[in-house]
Order: structure tokens, then sequence, then C-alpha cells
């Protein structure tokens, strides 16, 4: 079990503004700051991760050149697990009495990644119409339905309870909500996913302050304990993006082994959670990722949504800010926000949003090609 | 197969047999594992004693979608594009992912048998070669 403590939390809101990338992080690591209680001088080790927002260790010049070793990670969307676990294992190792975890994000509209070359793919996957990731996103859910006999209006029933949360959150960027039918009979996309079951590209940024579980009791009286971070990338034979082949045999997801990991390390059962933040980057992966997290079993998830047990009044609420449905995906900043989203709602600050009374937390981000970072918190 | 007989852009993608076209992918010799396109190495163990193999042509779609909307460059933009379907093609061994024709986009389901086709795409340019799949026609007698 991890011995950290988040002490702070600080968010830039999520979605289209009129200015740079450096200063949403500014302005989330000094809310973060402020939150916790601390200054920038205060901090002894900093970590973080953007993908389209410059140099993220150029930060010290906006927050102050205090000699702080601040190191820069990327893992596609799940920078922010990793920056996370860089700034966890800080604390756990003894390098630093005090972290700052930041990750940020300024996207264009638009989908990621059409270079073939970028992926260590010839020109002619591309040219056939291939590179296309919301192409892959229809074929993965299309094939995990006809496994496991779910309807595809289950998507629709994600998407409309995505945009609810969004409504109810204020840092959310989509905040109008949306009937079942509406999502399920609008342009379809790539089938069977229509156009409002896809997050976009968005801006934003997040950032976390992380101490000793000792020195947070100090600074504040409802610290949160970070109590696993588990990072997997995947084995061979799981269904990623960008692949011209795949195995003919699937395996299991390297979400399945992070959050087993998670769950195993935090001495938690995933029948403990209270709340969880997944990876929805088009309703069909939170479908999925609820079974790989081990949140339910493959094909029940008809009745955890249909019964509305992961709604915010819900046995098991999920994605409760609304998550990149209604957020859209700062890569940087994503899975951070996740972790924000958690810690207030374990501290009961989630205003507008709140659930009762959560004890125990957990999340997922995952990112191409086939990388998760899964995580348990308590408070 | 004779270098001549490869048209010119699909040179190490497809080879063509006495019975129709092929696609080339990799065997490892050490894992039995075959990949598609060639590779240098195996991702399945990471052996570097992979060998080119030429895939069965047909096979049954295995997952599929439409592509509704023009993908970005380098997609080769006809004049006007027109939805095409697009599928995993499991050939046993492998699955490919490669576009599907000779059907409405609509009217594709899992399992559909299909085999290679290639050529150029019904509304792109004449001088470049495609690979697709397209409806294994009924078997007679």
């Amino acid at each position: 079990m991890m011995d950290v403590a988040i002490v702070g939390v600080g968010l830039h809101p999520f979605g289209r503004f009129p200015v740079a990338a450096r200063q949403m992080a500014t302005v989330a690591a000094r809310a973060a700051l402020a939150d916790a209680g601390l200054k920038w001088s205060d901090i002894g080790f900093a970590v973080g991760g953007t993908r389209d927002g410059g140099h993220a260790d150029a930060l010290v010049k906006d927050l102050g050149l205090t000699g702080v070793p601040f190191m820069t990670v990327y893992n596609g969307c799940a920078t922010g697990g990793s920056a996370l676990l860089s700034g966890a294992n800080a604390i756990a190792s003894g390098m630093a009495d005090t972290v700052m975890v930041v990750g940020f994000d300024k996207h264009e509209r638009g989908a990621f990644g059409t270079n073939p070359a970028e992926y260590g793919l010839e020109d002619w996957y591309g040219e056939m119409g291939m590179m296309v990731t919301t192409q892959f996103f229809g074929m993965k859910i299309q094939r995990y339905l006809a496994e496991h006999d779910l309807d595809p209006r289950l998507l629709a029933e994600i998407s409309a309870k995505a945009l609810r949360n969004g409504a109810r959150n204020p840092n959310a960027w989509r905040r109008n909500a949306m009937s079942v039918d509406d999502i399920a009979n609008a342009d379809m996309v790539n089938d069977p996913l229509t156009k409002y079951m896809f997050c976009s590209p968005s801006e934003g940024a997040a950032a976390l302050i992380l101490t000793s579980p000792e020195r947070a009791r100090a600074l504040r009286p409802d610290p949160v304990f970070l109590k696993s971070v588990e990072f997997r990338t995947r084995k061979y034979g799981t269904f990623e993006v960008f692949s011209p082949s795949l195995a003919s045999e699937i395996t299991p997801a390297a979400t399945e082994f992070a959050a087993r990991a998670a769950f195993e390390s935090a001495g938690v059962a995933p029948s403990e959670i209270d709340v969880a933040q997944v990876q929805d980057t088009e309703a069909g992966a939170e479908l999925m990722h609820l079974a790989e997290c081990g949140l339910c079993e493959h094909g029940e998830q008809a009745d955890l949504i249909m019964s509305g047990a992961l709604e915010i009044e819900g046995r098991l609420p999920v994605n409760t800010d609304g998550g990149c449905i209604a957020n859209g995906e700062p890569i940087g900043a994503s899975g951070l926000r996740q972790v924000i989203e958690c810690t207030l709602q374990l501290q009961g600050r989630a205003e507008g949003r709140q659930v009762n009374n959560p004890k125990t937390a957990f999340t997922q981000v995952y990112g191409a090609p086939g990388l998760s970072t899964c995580t348990v918190l308590t408070r | 197969m004779a270098a001549s007989d490869v048209l010119s852009n699909l040179t190490g993608l497809v080879a063509l047999e006495a019975d129709g076209p092929h696609l080339i992918g990799s065997r490892c010799a050490d894992c039995t594992t075959d990949t598609f396109p060639v590779q240098a190495s195996c991702p399945r163990c990471g052996s570097e004693a992979v060998d080119p193999v030429v895939l069965p042509a047909a096979g049954t779609i295995w997952t599929w979608t439409v592509q509704r909307f023009a993908p970005k460059p380098p997609f080769r933009t006809p004049t006007s594009f027109t939805p095409f379907a697009v599928a995993y093609v499991d050939l046993g061994t492998v699955r490919v992912e490669a576009r599907l024709a000779g059907r409405s986009v609509d009217d594709w389901k899992i399992a559909d048998a299909v085999r290679l086709v290639v050529g150029p795409l019904p509304d792109g340019d004449p001088d470049w070669q495609a690979f697709w799949f397209e409806p294994l026609p009924k078997e007679h007698g």
C-alpha cells in the first residue's frame, strides 16, 4: 500500500479559452497551492506533462525560479497517470516532502494523429482511409457489443449520463443535458457511434499537491489518501488503435492488469468502491472499461446502466463530473481531472454533483496505444 | 511471384498468386505468430526470426464499421467523398484491417465471408492501387 496524501487540488475549467496552455496550468497550480495552504517555494519536487502546451517544465518561469527539480513526463492520453505515479513515488521514496503534479493542454479541433509515420506505419494505411481514431472506436465497440449481446442503445444512455453530470459541474465544457433519443438518432460517425457519443480534444489544466500522510493531517482536517497508483502497458493480443492487423485471439487489456494491481496493492475490493472515474473517450470506452476495471463482469453493464446504479445518486456513481464526454480531453490534464474529482467527492466538496458520503474511490485513465493507470483513493 | 506481377504501390503488401491476390504478412519462426504487414520482429515474443508469409485470400468479418466522413490526409480524397465500410477480416492466424466493397455500407454483418481484391478504388485515382475485401461468391456445385 502506498503512503501518500493529497492535500491540495486545483483545476482550470475544461473547454476552449483565449489563453495559452501555460496560463491555464499556472491557474491550476496556484489554485492547488492555495487549497493546500502552501506556497510554490514549499514544493520539493514537481512533475508535469502536456502534449500541445509546450514544455511542462517551463512553468517554473511563471511560478517562480526556486531551483525545484521539475520533471516532464508524457504518455499520450495517460500522461496524467504517469505524472501522478512519478509524484507519488517521490513522496514514497523520501525524495521530497511536498510535491506538485500538474497536467495541461490545448489541442486543435479535430482528431489526433493522422500521420502514419509517427505511428510506425506506412502511408498506404492512411491513404486507404484507415488512419482514423473514431473508426477504431466504432470497430472495437461493435465487436464488444456483439460478443456480449449488449444493446447499442446503452451507448446513448452512457452519453446522456455524462452530459447530465456535466450540466451539474461548473468546470465542465459541455453543460447541456441531451435525451437518449436525441443522442441515439444523431448523425452516425462510425457505426454504432453517433456524434454525441465522442469526447473532443479540448483545453484545460489540473494540479495536485502531494505529501506524506503525517504532514497532510497537520495541513488540513480532510486529506485524501492515494492508496495505490498502478501503470501497465498492453500485452500481445489486445485491440488498439492504428493496428493494420490484430492477433487471432484477444487477450485482456492493459487496464485489467493495472486495475487488478491497484486494488491488490490498496487492499481494497472493487465492490468497496463508492465513486469512480473511468476513461470515456467515447461511450463505448466507458462501457468496456467498467468491466476491465473489475467494477462489473463483462456483459453485466446493461443491468448497471438501466438500473441507474451509475448515476450520481446510484450505487456506483461513474464519471460524476461528466467525464471526457462532457469535459473534452486535454490529454495532459485529463487523468488528473479524474483524481481531482474523486478527491472532491471524498471530501464532500463536489458542489452540485456530490455523491452521498463516499469513502473509497477509483480512477482509470487509458491512452493509445494500450497503456493504463489506475488509482485507489480513500479519505 | 515475379516482381513484375506486383502492382508498384502495393509491392511487399500483396502477392499475386495463381488464384488471385493475397496479403503478405510475417510469421515468427519461434512462436508461429502471424502479423500484417511484414514486420522486422515478432510483436508477441520479440524474436527477430520472422519470415514473409502469404496469408489466405478469404476470411470472415470479425468486426466492421462505416467511415461516414472523409478522413484527413494522407487519405486519397476522391472529388466527392462516399462513405465506405471498414473491417477486421479474420484470416485464421491473423485478423487484418481493410476496406470493404461490393455491397451497401449498411448491409455488412459480423461473420460475413469475404475475399481479397486489388485494383484502383472505384472512386479513386486509376493509377493508384488499393486492396479491399468483397463478398465471397457462393460456391457452385
